[in-house]
């Protein structure tokens, strides 16, 4: 499990998603939706992390199982 | 009114006691004027008390109460030959002020409504949390005397957990600042707080295209708007394909989220399959670009002229979200093969350096039963070597381009794998569930694109290989500035013309 500090970025690609940009640049893909109140473009969020194995048609950054998100 | 007339006969009768103590005492007789005062004091009082307005407004009331009063006992002392003067002179002089306090009052009220007219009231538009309600901030907006009312009452949670949770508040205009402040605060229970800024509104205006005019053979009406199809030089492919009929006609399977296969521009090549409607959309837009039918007067067009030469299947590989995993597209494409595919479109993938071996088996499998198999390079602006199943031995990997056909931001790399290619895959627009037609981007839009090239060719020369077919995309492609990322541009009336003289 790792944990980030991040922030929530909006990508119009594929018909749009939520995905997860770190500090350090690196994309994560949760592998299913985060919560409606963290869907803001460039919030800043803490995340824990686990690597996942999804598939999707987003086939951005690398897909993960977030294991919990909070405001930072 | 009614403050007027009770005060009036309380002051009548205060001074009716004093009138008749007077006229006792001119007899000789004791006269108590303490029940006269009390009594006066109550009538002077009331309208204090109990009356509205202002306090110039209740002095006015008051007065006009004594003034009457006084008038009716000076009339009664009179009545009774006693001294009426004694009330009828400050009677007159109350009723007097009682005027003038009135006039004044009305000048003073129509400055009043210039400078101390209500206050303008702030509408915010405050989004709660989803788990969270209304009466959790309650104590805030009564500490600011704001209403508040759901701003979207139509849509519950179940629809839409963003809008279901958002509430107009109005507010005094002087307070909306503080209480805005307040409610961001309060990050427990408030997702967003903005105020609601007056907006014009105009009519939404339908996609529309030139049906007169049109610079196109066909009659689909979107054409026009399909950047792609100029750029691309659809109309030529047309000119030459109209008249053509394919070898064999090829079945094209969409894997991924489902199609929808009574979609208007789709029913008419759609075959029956597992995968025949699409909860999400992606899949229905996929198959409107590889195949959707052209020249039929509706939405748009592909290169599939008036259907006769690719039909339509759909295999569900990802859910209605757009996920799924190793094990649900392995089986679509397997299910695809299976299902007797020409040409695979799998506008799907994820970051797996080393590629998952039951897609890596699953793809070997569908290309042994004959199927050539086209895949999406990737939306991350990376290596697509990273990606799977870009990165799968025997596929087809494409990369997206934007209207000035350079590579698009987001496309991956995939001039380091064995077969890339590029289409545009920026602003496409096709086919959407529910009749729709919509512009979506990414590497998405570019494989199938490829794909209803690849099918088209197919349609010829059947046997093609997946070698075959990617030597002649790739040579009778578009070198542009940037194929050293992306490899060339799809040229389809130079592949088609190069597929047909082979026959």
């Amino acid at each position: 499990m790792k944990k980030v500090q991040a922030k929530v970025v909006y990508q119009d690609i594929s018909g749009g998603f939520w995905g997860i940009e770190t500090q350090s640049g690196e994309k994560l893909q949760p592998d299913s939706d985060i919560p409606a109140k963290f869907k803001k473009d460039g919030l800043a969020v803490e995340v824990s992390y686990k690597p996942s194995s999804a598939f999707s048609i987003f086939m951005w950054g690398k897909s993960v199982e977030v294991l919990n998100i909070s405001k930072a | 009114m009614v403050q007027i007339v009770i005060s009036s006969v309380l002051v009548a009768l205060a001074f009716l006691v004093f009138g008749r103590g007077m006229v006792k005492k001119s007899k000789g007789k004791r006269f108590n004027p303490l029940p006269a005062f009390a009594l006066l004091l109550v009538a002077l009082s009331y309208p204090f008390l109990f009356g509205e307005g202002t306090l110039l407004a209740r002095l006015g009331t008051m007065l006009l109460a004594v003034g009457i009063g006084m008038s009716v006992d000076a009339i009664y002392l009179a009545a009774n030959k006693e001294n009426a003067k004694l009330f009828l002179v400050p009677g007159i002089l109350a009723l007097i002020m009682a005027g003038f306090i009135n006039v004044i009052g009305y000048f003073a009220n129509q400055v009043s409504c210039v400078f101390t007219d209500q206050p303008e009231r702030v509408t915010l538009l405050v989004e709660l949390g989803p788990d969270d309600e209304i009466n959790e901030v309650r104590s805030i907006l009564k500490k600011y005397n704001a209403d508040y009312t759901p701003a979207f009452p139509q849509v519950d949670l179940t629809e839409n957990e963003d809008l279901a949770q958002v509430f107009y508040v109005q507010v005094d205009s002087l307070f909306h600042e503080p209480l805005m402040k307040e409610l961001k605060h309060d990050v427990e229970n408030i997702d967003h707080v903005e105020i609601n800024h007056g907006v014009e509104l105009f009519k939404p205006q339908p996609i529309t295209a030139n049906k007169k005019g049109s610079t196109f053979l066909a009659n689909d009406p979107y054409l026009e708007q399909q950047w792609y199809a100029t750029s691309l030089r659809y109309n030529e492919a047309y000119a030459f394909l109209k008249d053509k009929k394919p070898t064999q006609k090829i079945k094209l399977a969409i894997v991924d989220t489902g199609v929808d296969g009574v979609h208007e521009d789709l029913s008419g090549v759609f075959e029956k399959s597992p995968g025949n409607k699409d909860s999400h959309g992606h899949g229905t837009h996929c198959a409107g670009i590889a195949a959707g039918v052209t020249n039929n007067q509706l939405g748009i067009g592909s290169l599939n002229w008036e259907g006769k030469f690719i039909t339509l299947t759909g295999y569900p590989a990802l859910d209605a979200s757009g996920r799924g995993t190793d094990r649900t597209v392995a089986n679509a494409i397997i299910n695809a093969a299976e299902g007797g595919a020409d040409v695979i479109s799998m506008s799907l993938g994820g970051f797996h350096p080393r590629p998952p071996k039951v897609q890596v088996d699953a793809i070997k499998y569908a290309r042994k039963l004959g199927a050539i198999v086209i895949v999406a390079a990737g939306n991350s602006n990376d290596d697509a070597r990273r990606y799977s199943p870009a990165n799968i031995e025997g596929v087809i990997v494409v990369a997206a381009m934007n209207e000035n056909l350079d590579k698009a931001p987001f496309s991956n790399v995939n001039t380091k794998l064995k077969m890339p290619i590029a289409a545009p895959g920026v602003n496409i627009m096709s086919s959407f569930p529910g009749g729709e037609y919509r512009s979506f981007s990414g590497t998405s839009m570019a494989t199938p694109l490829v794909a209803g090239i690849v099918g088209m060719m197919k349609s010829f020369q059947p046997d093609l290989t997946t070698e075959q077919v990617y030597k002649l995309l790739k040579d009778t492609g578009k070198e542009v500035n940037d194929s050293g990322k992306t490899g060339r541009v799809v040229q389809p009336v130079e592949v088609l013309q190069a597929v047909s003289a082979n026959l």
